[in-house]
């Protein structure tokens, strides 16, 4: 009997081949594949680096999100980026990339995990049928690779999430801890101090805190190692030829540098002139000039304590500029997301005309374009008429106040390592003759650097640190980079807009809309039905009559 | 493709002869607007992203409600060994009736088009993720539509194909959602890619940001090339029983 059971039993042979043949085509699918994003701003195409990073995760990275049902209606949309931004990483990562979202909400184990990662409730508020609300919900993110941990807190905005994700990714996932250096030339204020202790005590902690750190001292060794990745410089004024010689060369070795530099020096009684030349004469030959000129701002400034008689007077501070979210550069992602920066006693850079080939320079802070810049003699009353300063003021305008130069950089010494003075004792001679005379002299960049240039250098220093906390987070985001840079080259902030409604509409306009919507089209379609239906009665009806006239 | 064209036009003829694409419409039509509406004012953003989030679980039940009665109904009557008498090869009567099945669920997506006319209008959302989201709509409910058209073939009882198609198009959905693969710890971690794969909502849900990702279409093409291979082997065996 040729029943149903032996026609499968025939044709098995060729269902399994069907299947094996759809299993194939979805194995390789998966592995050579092509994505198109259709939104306006590319939200959901990760970066070539991002892309490579996770590619190349040797093992499994979980990303757990903790993130809470209950959010206010404002941060629904948020919350929607961001998971959707995490399937974009799955979807890249495949199985080396994995995506947990959890909901704490009532959920109590969850919540203790999620404490217990260092993630915390955070208080957010929203608007829910015209009333504020306030609610206590988790949204953060715990990276765990390995026996390593990585957490984000609070993701409130997405803008940047790509980057804190793959930097965080590469920060887990590394072999190897690249390490910072720290060149610090300052002495402390106090003389009498026997220690002659340093100014950015904070600072270098906080980066030790976070950093694989060494310090480096430039100028009795003229050489920086060769494990160092990025270089930060404190207070580097002063600089011995020979010290800028050495920084010249590693920058064309490839070396990434974060230079702050004096443009305004304060003594002692409060007097300020212009900075005597410090690492701004190396670049300077890289094609960007600091002016020594005072930067003030009338609105956009911090507050300062300022004693006056037996009195503490504390007041907004036009000569310590703020620069405000949209001072910083949203081309270059490590300081896109930052609020605010405070820059005491500040001078400005200004690129000059002819850029050498091959060098880019990206302005990563700008001050708004109510500011102005005054010439020395610089008076420092805070009580002074700032209106009748920016009348008389040498300059006004939008001023750069921090530059990014990358790629290839010419040599400022393109004569070679330059001759000790005559002067020179010569147990230094000798240490000159030894450490440059080792450097094989480059006229131009071997490896694309990287150079940031802020125009001032106390915004690091301890009692300016520790008023201002944003300045840490700063030179945090600028060290991570810099550490980073070449896995993170390309990742940008993307501008989240929650499109909300352009016209408000008024209560009837939204039930017409409802209604209409709900009710209205669905009785269009039985409309439509009724009217088919009465046509085919008809045509029947025709058709019957047809046959009885014609019978 | 004659013959497919036939019996397509007189499938839907059919469909739109008698209240169940209408019902299928009116229903679908009444259900997502209502839950679209429900936040849609009170969040004040112009996006249809909660409308299509809706959209797979809706398809679960309503396309095995249109897919039950394809070939139950045929077995039941024995309309479909009338049917297979004729000169058509088998491919062709499926095809056809799986395409016209398709049409009314390709209606009803249309008409849910003036959601996006009044989102458009109130804002200015992102036309290439509600472009991007109506394509998933399209291969969600045509890969539904042939797990379901294979179903029906299997019996000639329409609830049972209904319930069948539901139970198979529910485990597919779930399948690749974190509810599932939470559960996927230990030994078994190594099971949660298949289970992402698989998962019907996971495809949609790319789809639906405004990623079309060629992963996600070819996983659609199989699920809804295979089910119809298995419908086409289901009538010839039962041509033979």
């Amino acid at each position: 009997m040729d029943g149903p059971r032996s026609y499968w039993q025939r044709h098995s042979f060729e269902i399994i081949l069907v299947v094996v043949v759809f299993v194939l085509v979805a194995f390789v699918s998966e592995r050579i594949y092509t994505r198109a994003d259709l939104t306006a701003e590319k939200m959901f195409t990760l970066t070539d680096s991002t892309k490579r990073v996770l590619r190349n995760i040797d093992g499994i990275v979980n990303l757990k999100f903790f993130l809470s049902s209950d959010l206010p209606p404002d941060a629904l949309p948020v919350a929607e980026r961001i998971k959707d931004l995490l399937s974009e990483y799955e979807a890249i990562g495949g199985s080396r990339f994995r995506v947990q979202v959890i909901d704490p909400t009532n959920n109590p184990e969850a919540k203790k995990r999620a404490e217990e990662l260092g993630i915390p409730e955070a208080q957010m508020q929203g608007v829910s049928r015209d009333e504020l609300v306030v609610k206590k919900v988790f949204m953060g993110m715990a990276l765990t690779y390995q026996d390593k941990s990585e957490i984000i807190p609070l993701v409130q905005n997405p803008a940047n999430l790509e980057y804190d994700l793959t930097s965080r990714i590469i920060k887990l996932t590394r072999k190897s801890v690249p390490v910072l250096g720290i060149v610090d030339f300052s002495r402390s204020y106090d003389i009498s101090d026997p220690e002659n202790r340093s100014r950015f005590t904070l600072i270098k902690q906080a980066l030790r805190d976070r950093f694989e750190v060494k310090d480096v001292k430039l100028e009795e060794t003229l050489e920086v190692p060769e494990d160092i990745e990025a270089l930060i410089f404190l207070q580097p004024m002063g600089l011995s030829d020979e010290a800028k010689y050495v920084l010249d060369q590693y920058l064309l070795r490839g070396g990434n540098i974060f230079a702050p530099s004096e443009a305004i020096m304060i003594g002692q009684q409060m007097q300020a002139f212009p900075a005597l030349p410090g690492y701004d004469t190396v670049f300077k030959e890289y094609g960007l000039d600091l002016k020594k000129m005072m930067v003030l701002e009338n609105r956009s400034n911090a507050m300062a304590r300022f004693s006056s008689g037996m009195m503490i007077v504390q007041m907004p501070y036009p000569m310590w500029v703020r620069i405000k979210p949209a001072g910083f550069s949203k081309d270059f992602a490590p300081i896109a997301p930052l609020d605010s920066l405070v820059l005491p006693w500040s001078g400005y850079l200004s690129l000059q005309e002819n850029l050498p080939e091959g060098l880019k320079a990206t302005p990563i802070l700008k001050s708004t374009q109510d500011a102005y810049a005054i010439k020395s003699p610089f008076d420092l009353n805070p009580q002074q008429d700032w209106q009748a300063q920016r009348a008389n003021a040498a300059k006004q305008g939008t001023f750069v106040l921090g530059y990014l130069l990358s790629g290839a950089f010419p040599s400022a010494f393109p004569d070679g390592p330059p001759a000790p003075d005559e002067d020179t004792r010569e147990e230094r001679k000798q240490l000159i003759a030894e450490k440059l005379g080792s450097i094989a002299h480059l006229n131009e960049s071997s490896e694309p650097g990287n150079l940031v240039v802020v125009s001032n250098g106390r915004f690091l220093e301890d009692n300016y640190l520790q008023n201002f906390q944003e300045n840490l987070l700063f030179v945090e985001n600028i060290a991570d980079w810099m550490l980073e840079n070449e896995s993170l080259i390309g990742i940008r902030s993307r501008s989240v807009a929650a499109r909300p409604f352009k016209v408000e509409p008024t209560e009837p306009v939204k039930n017409l809309i409802k209604f209409g919507l709900t009710i209205g089209l669905p009785l269009l379609v039985v409309l439509f039905g009724l009217l088919r239906w009465g046509l085919r009665i008809r045509r029947r009806q025709h058709v019957r009559q047809r046959y009885m006239s014609g019978g | 493709m004659r013959q497919v064209w036939a019996i397509y036009r007189k499938e839907v003829r059919l469909y739109f002869d008698s209240p169940i694409a209408y019902i299928f419409i009116i229903v679908f039509l009444v259900i997502t607007s209502w839950l679209f509406f429900r936040t849609f004012f009170l969040l004040r953003i112009s996006s249809m992203r909660g409308f299509f989030t809706i959209i797979p679980w809706l398809c679960m039940f309503f396309i095995p409600a249109v897919s039950m009665r394809l070939w139950a109904e045929e077995r039941k009557t024995g309309s479909n060994e009338l049917l297979m008498s004729l000169p058509l090869q088998e491919w062709e009567v499926v095809l056809g009736k799986y395409l016209a099945a398709l049409t009314v669920y390709v209606v009803t997506i249309i008409l849910t088009t003036p959601l996006a006319i009044v989102v458009g209008a109130l804002g200015s959302p992102e036309w290439g993720v509600i472009v991007g989201s109506y394509l998933g709509c399209f291969f969600l409910g045509a890969a539904i539509l042939a797990i379901g058209t294979f179903v029906s073939s299997l019996t000639s009882n329409q609830i049972v194909a209904f319930i069948l198609g539901v139970i198979i198009v529910a485990a597919l959905t779930v399948v690749g959602q974190p509810l599932v693969t939470m559960f996927l710890q230990g030994p078994l971690t190594v099971l949660v890619p298949y289970a992402e794969w698989l998962g019907l909502a996971n495809h949609f849900s790319s789809i639906a940001r405004g990623v079309i990702d060629s992963r996600d279409i070819i996983y659609y093409v199989i699920l809804t090339v295979l089910p119809l291979y298995f419908t086409v082997k289901s009538i010839q065996a039962s041509k033979v029983g």
